[in-house]
C-alpha cells in the first residue's frame, strides 16, 4: 500500500486535493468576516431583472434601463406607492381652458451637479428634441411624449407644453420622459440627433451631469450597477448613501444571497423562493404591485367564430379557477382577477372595480350545452364544425412562472370540453399576431401580461381599433367603445370622465372581451433591519420607477 | 520549402477556408430566425407602427440580404461586428468582455481537469486490471455520465452558504485592495471552475488511460523494458510520449472550445461569460451578438485546430509525409 | 457468432446493457407504472420523500417518481430516436467516403470537419429557436448534429477492410460496389455502427437535457432534462427539495453509463488484441469532442 503513495503522479494529486480543501476552509472563513464589514448605509439590491443594460435614456429598452435614468434624472411629477399623483420637478401644474396647453411651475432653486441651474428651458429643450426626432434617434424614448406639438419656457421657471389635444392621462402618459439638461445634450442633439447614441452615461467616461436622487457612481451592464447619493437633488434626501442594483439570472442564487448576508433585499423572485425566505428568522417577505395575467384571446379570428360570442367567451371565463392559481402557481402572491382594469383604478377612474367571474364549471357547461355545442369522442367540443381547440402563445422565458397557471388553465377547461394547449415561445407576440400583425396566426390566444399605467387611458387605448396589428390584442373593433375611448382621453373633468369609463369598461364586459387570471404580486424579501422598504413599491411592483422619491425614508 | 512548411501552409489554407464558410453560414443563420429584436424591445402599451418601422430601419433589417451581407462582411474585415440590439453597444466589446470573463474561469478548470486526468489515467493504464485502475475507470466513467447542469446545482446545494455560488465578484466591495480582489474573484470562480474539471477529469482520464495502454502495448516500449529501464521512464519518456499524439489534438480541441464558456456551467453558476451571453442573446433574438459570439467561438476552435494540426507536425514526422 | 459470446462474457457488457434494458421498459410501460398522474397535483408542494410519495413531490404538488417515470419516455425517445439518426446518417457517410476515396472522401472531410468546428450546443440552440422546440424538432436537430464521429469511426474502419483481401478478390471476380459493400463491408461495419448507436444515445439524452436547461425542450413533454430546469427556476436548492433535484440527473447518468459500458463492452469485443483499449486510439479522441461541445 504504501508503494501507492510513492507514485509521484499519486502524490501530486493528493496535494492538490489537500490544497483545494485547505483554500475551501480559509474562504469559508473569510466570506463571513467580509458581509458584516459593508456599511448600513448601502442598500444591496438583488434583482430577478434584467441587468441594467444602458445609461443612455433615448436607448433605454428595459425596466432596468428606465430605472436608471428615473432616478438619476428630474421628472416633472411622480406617482408613489399609493399610485397617488406627486410634485417631482414642478410643484404644480394647470390646464388651459381649452385644454391644449399645459403650465408647469418649477421648483425654484435647483441645480445640476455641475452647479447649473435647472430651468425650464431643459425641460422644454428635451420635450422638443424628443418630438422632433421620434421618428430616428428619439423613436424608443418618444412613447413617452404621444400628441405633443411643442414646448416652451416663458421663464426660467414655468414651462408651457402644447398638445394636439386635450390629454387626461397626460401626466401618466410622460411620466417615462426625463429632463435632460440642455447644456450637456444640445450639442449631441444637433441635426439629426445621431450623435446622441454615443452618449454612454458611463462614470468612467467623465462625469455624468444630472438631478436626481442618486446618480450612477460604478455601471457593469451585465452585473450590478452602483448608485450614489446626489447632495444637490432638490427633493427630499434619500437616508442612504449607495445602492446597487444587482441581476440574479436564477432565483435560488438569489434567495441564496439573501440568506447568507450577501445582498440585503432580494425582488422580482418566483412565490417558490417564498418558503425559504420565511424560514429565516430575520428576513421579511412581502408582496406588491398588480401585475396583469391574463389570457388575450382573438376576438374575430376566421378559423373560430365562435369565439365573437359573448356567451362562449363567459363560459371560458367561468372556468378558470382563479384562486386556484393564486394558492397554487403564487402561494397567495397574487389576487384573483387579472384584467387590464385593476381595483387600484377604483373609485379615482371607475365607480367600482370590476366583477372578476366565479369559478363555476356547472354553469360554464349549461352555457355551452345550450348553444349545442356537442362534445366529440375525445371529449372535445365542436362548436359549428369546429373543434374547440385553442392554441395559446406564451414567453417562454417566463415559463417557470406562468406554467402552473397555465397549467390549471388547461386542466379546469378541459373539464367543460374545451382543449387549451401552450406553446412557450421567444416571441410570442409575433407568434400571436402573425408575421404580417394581420392576426392570422396558428395561434388563438396570447398568455402574457401587460404592464400597468397609472391611468386606465393607456390600458383602454388597447382596445380599440386605431391599435388593430399593434397592441389591440384580441382583434376587438367597437366604435362605441372607439367613441368612448376619445372622449375620456379629452376630459379632464374626473367625474364626467369616471361615467365614460364606466361605460367603456361596461362594454367590454357585455362583450367578455378579457379573460384575466390574476394580478401578481411582485415578491420582495428583505433584512428585517431595514425600514420602510415598502415605499419603493408601485403599481407595477417594485421598485416603483414611475416616482423619485421612493428610496427617500429606508434606512437600516 | 520543405514539405513541413508546404503542410503548414496547406494546413493554414484549410483553416483559412473554414473560417469563411463559418462566417458565411453563420450569417445565413441568423438573418433566417422569425420574430424580431423590435417586438421583444420594453413592450410599451403605447408603441405605434410607425415606431416600429424606424427601429427596423434603424437596425438595417429592411434591406435586402445580399447588401446586408455585403455590409458584414466589409465590417467584418474592420474588426466590427455590429451593435447589439437590446443595448446598442458594439457587439465586439461586449463579446470580447464577457470572453475576458469566461476565459479565467474555464481555463482554471480546464487546465485542472486536463492535467488531474492526465495523472490519472496513466496511472490507470499503467495499473491495468487492479482494484484502483477499476475505481478510477468507474469513477471516470462516473463523472463522464453526470449532467453538468445537475452537477453544478448539486454542488451549489452542498456549497451554498460555504462559497458564494452566482456571479463573479462581489461588487459592493469598496476600494478593495489587491488581495481581497484576488480573494474575492477566486471565491467566487472555485465552484464552476471545480464543475468544469470534474466534467473534464473524466474524459481526460479515460482518453489517456486508453492511448496509453495502447502506447504501452508497443515494441519501443518492450524494448525499453527489455534493456532495464525503470518503470517510470518508460511509463513517461517511452509510452507516454507516444500516447501524447491524440492527446495533443483533444487539448487543443477543448482549449478550442474553452470560449464557448461551458453554456450550461455558466447558467447554473449565473457567470456573467460567453456561455450564458449565448443563452442571453437567444432569448431577447439579438442576432448581431448572436453572430459575433458565433464567429467568435467558431473562429478560436479553427485557429486551436490549426494550433493542433502544427503541434501535431512538430511531434509526429509521419503526418507530414 | 464469436463477436456476441465474446459479448456475453463481459461483466461490463451485461451490467450496461440491463441498465438500458430496464430503463427502457419504464419508457415503455410508463403509464402503468406511474403511481399518480405526472401532471396534476397530487400531494404537498415541495413535500419531502414519504410513504405515499416515495421521491417526494415536485413545487407544484406533482409526484416526483411519476415525474421521473413520465420523463423516461421523452428522454428516452430522443435519445434513441436522435441517435438512429446520427448513425445512420454519418455510418452512411462514413461508408461512402471510406470505400469510395477520391473526391468523395475529401469532400466528406471537409464536410465533417467544418461540422465539428461548429459549437454545437450553441448551434442547437439556435436552431430549436428557428425551427420549434417539439420533440420531433428537437430530435433531428440533435440527430443532425452527432454524426460526425461516426463518419470518422466508420470510414477509418473500412479504411482498414478496403485493404483486407477479401475485397480485391470480390472485385477480380466481378462483384459491384453495392454487392461489395453490403456482403463484405457492411456486417464487419454493422457491430461498430451497434456501438456507436449506443453511445451517440448517451449524447443525445444529454444534449436534451442540455436544451431543456435552457429553456428549449419540448414544453408540453416531461423528460429528465426538463425536470431539472424545472428544479433550478423554481427554487428546489433554496428550498432544500433534493427530491426534485437527484433523482431526474440520477436517471440520466445511469442511462448514460448504460450506453457507455455497452458500447465499450461492443468495441473492446471487436477488438480483443487490445485488452481494455479501443478500436482505434483516433476513435475515443473523435468521439469526445461530440460530448464536449455540449458544455
Amino acid at each position: 500500500m504504501n508503494q501507492l503513495f510513492r507514485r509521484p503522479a499519486l502524490r501530486a494529486i493528493c496535494l492538490l486535493a489537500v490544497a483545494l480543501a485547505g483554500l475551501l476552509a480559509a474562504c469559508g472563513t473569510a466570506s463571513e468576516t467580509k458581509t458584516s464589514s459593508t456599511t448600513p448605509s448601502t442598500l444591496r439590491i438583488g434583482m430577478q431583472a434584467s441587468a441594467i443594460k444602458t445609461l443612455n435614456p433615448f436607448l433605454a429598452g428595459y425596466s432596468g434601463d428606465v430605472a436608471a435614468y428615473n432616478f438619476q434624472y428630474p421628472m416633472l411629477t411622480q406617482f408613489d406607492s399609493n399610485n397617488t399623483l406627486q410634485p417631482g420637478l414642478a410643484k404644480s401644474w394647470s390646464t388651459s381652458p381649452d385644454g391644449k396647453t399645459w403650465t408647469f411651475n418649477l421648483v425654484n432653486g435647483a441645480k445640476w451637479t455641475d452647479g447649473q441651474p435647472i430651468t425650464a428651458e431643459d425641460a422644454a429643450f428635451t420635450i422638443n428634441t424628443v418630438v422632433r426626432l421620434k421618428d430616428g434617434v428619439a423613436a424608443n424614448i418618444s412613447i413617452y411624449a404621444p400628441g405633443i406639438v411643442k414646448a416652451w419656457a416663458p421663464d426660467p421657471l414655468t414651462l408651457k407644453v402644447e398638445l394636439e389635444a386635450p390629454q387626461s392621462a397626460f401626466l401618466s402618459n410622460t411620466n417615462g420622459l426625463p429632463v435632460l439638461p440642455m447644456h450637456v445634450w444640445e450639442p449631441l442633439a444637433k441635426g439629426d440627433g445621431n450623435k446622441i447614441k454615443t452618449f454612454t452615461g458611463d462614470p468612467k467616461d467623465g462625469p455624468v451631469v444630472v438631478s436626481g436622487p442618486f446618480v450612477v457612481e460604478k455601471w457593469d451592464p451585465n452585473g450590478t450597477t452602483i448608485f450614489t447619493r446626489v447632495d444637490s437633488y432638490y427633493g427630499p434626501k434619500p437616508k442612504i448613501s449607495r445602492w446597487g442594483w444587482q441581476v440574479f439570472t436564477n432565483s435560488d442564487a438569489a434567495v441564496q444571497a439573501l440568506t447568507s448576508g450577501q445582498i440585503d433585499i432580494v425582488a422580482g423572485v418566483p412565490a417558490t423562493a417564498v418558503d425559504p425566505i420565511k424560514s429565516s428568522a430575520n428576513l421579511t417577505v412581502e408582496g406588491f404591485g398588480l401585475g396583469e395575467l391574463g389570457i388575450f384571446m382573438k376576438y374575430r379570428d376566421s378559423n373560430h367564430p365562435e369565439l365573437q360570442n359573448p356567451q362562449v367567451r363567459e363560459a371560458l371565463n367561468l372556468a378558470i379557477d382563479r384562486s386556484g392559481i393564486v394558492s397554487s402557481a403564487f402561494r397567495g402572491f397574487a389576487t384573483a382577477g387579472g384584467t387590464l382594469f385593476p381595483p387600484a383604478w377604483s373609485p379615482q377612474y371607475l365607480s367600482s372595480p370590476l366583477p372578476v367571474p366565479a369559478f363555476d364549471v356547472a354553469k360554464a357547461n349549461q352555457i355551452l350545452d345550450g348553444l349545442g355545442y356537442k362534445r366529440g369522442s375525445d371529449g372535445v367540443r365542436v362548436a359549428n364544425g369546429r373543434k374547440m381547440t385553442y392554441q395559446a402563445a406564451g414567453l417562454s422565458s417566463r415559463r417557470d412562472t406562468y406554467g402552473r397557471a397555465a397549467d390549471s388553465v388547461k386542466q379546469t377547461l378541459s373539464q367543460i370540453g374545451v382543449q387549451f394547449q401552450f406553446d412557450w415561445v421567444d416571441d410570442p407576440y409575433t407568434a400571436y399576431m402573425g408575421s404580417n400583425y394581420d392576426y392570422k396566426s396558428d395561434y388563438e390566444a396570447y398568455f402574457g401580461g401587460v404592464l400597468l399605467t397609472p391611468d386606465p387611458d393607456a390600458s383602454l387605448l388597447m382596445f380599440t381599433t386605431d391599435q388593430l396589428g399593434v397592441y389591440n390584442l384580441w382583434n376587438y373593433s367597437n366604435t362605441q367603445l372607439d367613441k368612448l375611448y376619445s372622449e375620456q382621453s379629452a376630459n379632464y373633468d374626473q367625474t364626467s370622465r369616471r361615467t365614460q369609463l364606466d361605460e367603456a369598461t361596461g362594454i367590454l364586459q357585455t362583450d367578455q372581451v378579457e379573460l384575466g387570471l390574476v394580478w401578481q404580486q411582485t415578491v420582495v424579501g428583505w433584512d428585517s433591519r431595514w425600514k420602510n422598504v415598502s415605499d419603493l413599491a408601485g403599481i407595477n411592483g417594485w421598485p416603483n420607477i414611475l416616482s423619485q422619491d421612493g428610496f427617500a425614508n429606508i434606512s437600516y | 520549402m520543405s514539405k513541413r512548411q508546404r503542410y503548414v501552409l496547406r494546413r493554414a489554407g484549410a483553416a483559412a477556408v473554414i473560417a469563411f464558410v463559418a462566417i458565411t453560414f453563420s450569417f445565413v443563420l441568423f438573418r433566417a430566425l422569425p420574430g424580431d429584436a423590435v417586438s421583444n424591445i420594453a413592450q410599451s402599451p403605447r408603441m405605434t407602427l410607425e415606431i416600429k418601422e424606424v427601429l427596423r430601419r434603424n437596425f438595417g433589417l429592411d434591406q435586402p440580404l445580399t447588401t446586408q451581407y455585403v455590409l458584414y462582411l466589409g465590417q467584418l474585415a474592420h474588426g466590427n461586428m455590429g451593435r447589439s440590439f437590446q443595448d446598442s453597444r458594439p457587439v465586439t466589446e461586449v463579446v470580447l468582455r464577457a470572453a475576458a470573463n469566461t476565459i479565467p474561469m474555464a481555463a482554471l478548470g480546464t487546465l485542472i481537469g486536463m492535467v488531474v486526468g492526465t495523472l490519472i489515467g496513466v496511472t490507470a493504464a499503467y495499473r491495468q486490471g487492479s482494484s484502483l485502475d477499476r475505481a478510477i475507470t468507474g469513477t471516470s466513467m462516473v463523472l463522464y455520465a453526470l449532467p453538468v447542469q445537475w452537477l453544478g446545482l448539486l454542488m451549489i446545494a452542498l456549497f451554498a452558504g460555504v462559497l458564494p455560488t452566482s456571479g463573479m465578484s462581489d461588487p459592493y466591495l469598496i476600494d478593495p485592495s489587491f488581495m481581497a480582489t484576488f480573494q474575492d474573484r477566486l471565491e467566487h470562480m472555485l465552484l464552476p471552475s471545480t464543475c468544469m474539471a470534474l466534467l473534464l477529469f473524466g474524459s481526460f482520464a479515460l482518453v489517456v488511460r486508453s492511448s496509453q495502454l495502447e502506447a504501452l502495448a508497443d515494441d519501443h516500449v518492450l524494448t525499453a523494458r527489455a534493456k532495464g529501464y525503470r518503470n517510470r521512464r518508460v511509463v513517461w519518456r517511452e509510452a507516454f510520449r507516444s500516447a501524447m499524439l491524440p492527446l495533443v489534438s483533444l487539448s487543443t480541441l477543448t482549449l478550442g472550445f474553452l470560449i464557448a464558456g461551458g453554456i450550461l456551467t455558466e447558467t447554473v453558476f449565473g457567470w456573467p461569460g460567453v456561455g450564458r451571453l449565448t443563452v442571453q442573446a437567444v432569448s431577447a433574438r439579438d442576432y448581431p451578438l448572436l453572430q459575433g459570439i458565433f464567429l467568435v467561438i467558431t473562429l478560436s476552435v479553427v485557429f486551436f485546430n490549426f494550433l493542433g494540426d502544427i503541434l501535431h507536425a512538430v511531434l509526429d514526422p509521419r503526418v507530414t509525409q | 457468432m464469436s463477436l456476441l459470446h465474446a459479448l456475453a462474457r463481459r461483466p461490463t457488457m451485461s451490467v450496461g446493457i440491463s441498465i438500458l434494458i430496464a430503463f427502457t421498459l419504464m419508457a415503455v410501460f410508463a403509464s402503468g407504472l406511474e403511481p399518480y398522474s405526472p401532471v396534476a397535483p397530487s400531494g404537498p408542494l415541495f413535500g419531502a420523500p414519504s410513504s405515499a410519495h416515495w421521491l417526494g413531490t415536485d413545487d407544484a404538488g406533482v409526484d416526483m417518481l411519476s415525474l421521473i417515470i413520465a420523463g423516461s419516455q421523452n428522454s428516452m425517445l430522443v435519445g434513441f430516436a436522435a441517435a438512429i439518426i446520427a448513425v445512420l446518417l454519418g455510418g452512411a457517410l462514413g461508408i461512402i467516403s471510406g470505400y469510395k476515396g477520391g473526391w468523395s472522401e475529401t469532400g466528406v472531410v471537409a464536410v465533417t470537419d467544418f461540422f465539428l468546428v461548429i459549437p454545437a450546443l450553441p448551434l442547437m440552440i439556435v436552431l430549436a429557436a428557428l425551427f420549434g422546440q417539439s420533440i420531433y424538432q428537437i430530435v433531428l436537430i440533435i440527430g443532425l448534429l452527432s454524426w460526425m464521429s461516426v463518419t470518422y469511426v466508420v470510414r477509418a474502419l473500412v479504411h482498414t477492410l478496403r485493404e483486407r483481401g477479401f475485397v480485391a478478390r470480390a472485385r477480380s471476380l466481378g462483384a459491384g460496389d453495392r454487392y461489395i459493400i453490403r456482403h463484405h463491408i457492411l456486417p464487419h461495419v454493422a457491430p461498430l455502427l451497434v456501438a456507436q448507436t449506443v453511445l451517440t444515445v448517451a449524447a443525445a439524452v444529454f444534449l436534451e437535457a442540455a436544451l431543456a436547461f435552457v429553456g428549449l425542450g419540448d414544453p408540453s413533454r416531461i423528460s429528465w432534462g426538463t425536470l431539472i430546469q424545472t428544479a433550478f427556476d423554481r427554487t428546489a436548492v433554496s428550498a432544500g427539495a433534493w427530491w426534485a433535484i437527484v433523482p431526474p440527473g440520477v436517471c440520466i447518468a445511469l442511462v448514460v453509463l448504460g450506453c457507455f459500458l455497452t458500447g465499450q463492452a461492443v468495441e473492446e469485443a471487436m477488438n480483443p488484441r487490445l485488452g481494455h483499449a479501443h478500436v482505434s486510439h483516433r476513435s475515443f479522441s473523435l468521439r469526445t469532442p461530440t460530448k464536449d461541445d455540449e458544455r
